[in-house]
């Protein structure tokens, strides 16, 4: 009698059970992650800006994107660009961001729901300082900008982040 | 009457004798002339006997069951499929067609298992597992706008503006020094 006759029908029903289900049941929703899977990290673009009022000229290092956003937003006219930077942030870890004055530290917090992010961001403007946690979806911007004094034709130091992808 | 001559009608009797040519003479219309009146009862008495036999053995046949048969048959059958080595594919193929309830009961049921192992393992939702790298850049009309959840300016005065064209969205945040009058 060959082998194969020697497989009793319940044998083969089992094996064939065994062979299909093994290694869908492998890894098993319970099973923890492992360790060394990549963190989050998320690139936001970072652009240090001073503000003054003039004739109304835009640094051609700033995209037009922003440029649009800082003309309708803000008082002042004339937009230098005096630092800019891809920050990669991991989550919860907190990135310094080198700036030509001041200082800033942004902290990827989490993201959600695959399309926007939760940052918070601390700035150390030349005067003044602003600390925020936005939520922000990715592509749009945040922008702070700190007058450097009271008066009507304050220069403003401009932090801008977005562009998070 | 001698013991030969019983033989003799015995042999009549069963049509075994060469009877043209009997013992004893030619045969007449009543049997042989060489049988007596007392040998033709013998051989009538023979004949009902064998009628008798004859009908009690072919009723006995009759009365065997059909299913006596077809279990016969399928003894006979299956001793046949067995000695059917005809090579492996053939044995194979026997096996499948001997067993093919059994493989297809067994292959629905792996199926159904796997189909349930396959659901299980999936994810439950749109939770964000930390091991993405990229977060998806939506169409401006899908973007939620901006919020912003906490702010502190301190020795400030802050305002917030949120803008929004066919860029996207735009928070922004005017701080301004608290001793600040407006207009001056």
């Amino acid at each position: 009698m060959s082998r194969l006759a020697l497989i009793s029908p319940a044998r083969c029903v089992l094996l064939t059970l065994l062979a299909t289900t093994t290694p869908a049941l492998a890894d098993t929703p319970d099973k923890p992650r492992p360790v060394d899977q990549p963190a989050v990290v998320v690139t936001c673009d970072v652009f240090e800006i001073w503000a003054t009022h003039g004739k109304g000229e835009v640094d051609p290092a700033i995209n037009k994107q922003l440029a649009k956003r800082l003309g309708a937003s803000l008082k002042q006219n004339d937009f230098k660009l005096q630092s800019n930077t891809q920050a990669a942030l991991t989550a919860k870890k907190r990135e310094s961001i080198k700036l030509a004055k001041g200082s800033a530290t942004i902290t990827l917090i989490e993201t959600v729901n695959k399309s926007q992010v939760r940052l918070a961001v601390d700035f150390n403007a030349a005067k003044g300082n602003s600390k925020q946690t936005t939520l922000v979806a990715a592509g749009d911007y945040v922008i702070v900008s700190v007058n450097q004094s009271g008066a009507a034709t304050a220069e403003s130091h401009v932090l801008a982040v977005g562009s998070c992808k | 009457m001698s013991p030969k001559h019983d033989i003799e009608l015995m042999q009549h009797a069963d049509g075994e004798l060469d009877v043209p040519q009997g013992p004893q003479g030619p045969q007449g219309p009543e049997g042989p002339d060489w049988i007596d009146a007392d040998g033709k009862t013998k051989v009538e008495s023979l004949r009902g006997m064998s009628e008798l036999l004859r009908g009690h053995l072919e009723l006995a046949a009759d009365a065997v069951p059909d299913r006596r048969f077809d279990a016969m048959w399928r003894e006979v059958a299956r001793s046949i499929d067995v000695e059917q080595p005809v090579g492996l594919l053939g044995r194979i193929r026997s096996w499948f067609e001997r067993h093919r309830g059994h493989v297809f009961t067994g292959m629905a049921s792996a199926g159904a298992v796997a189909a349930i192992a396959i659901m299980l393992r999936s994810d439950p939702g749109d939770v964000d597992a930390p091991g993405s790298t990229a977060i998806d850049v939506q169409p401006v009309s899908l973007r939620p706008t901006p919020v912003i959840e906490d702010l502190e300016t301190p020795g400030g005065n802050s305002t917030v503006l949120n803008l929004e064209d066919d860029d996207g969205h735009t928070t922004v945040i005017v701080v301004t020094p608290a001793d600040t009058v407006e207009g001056i």
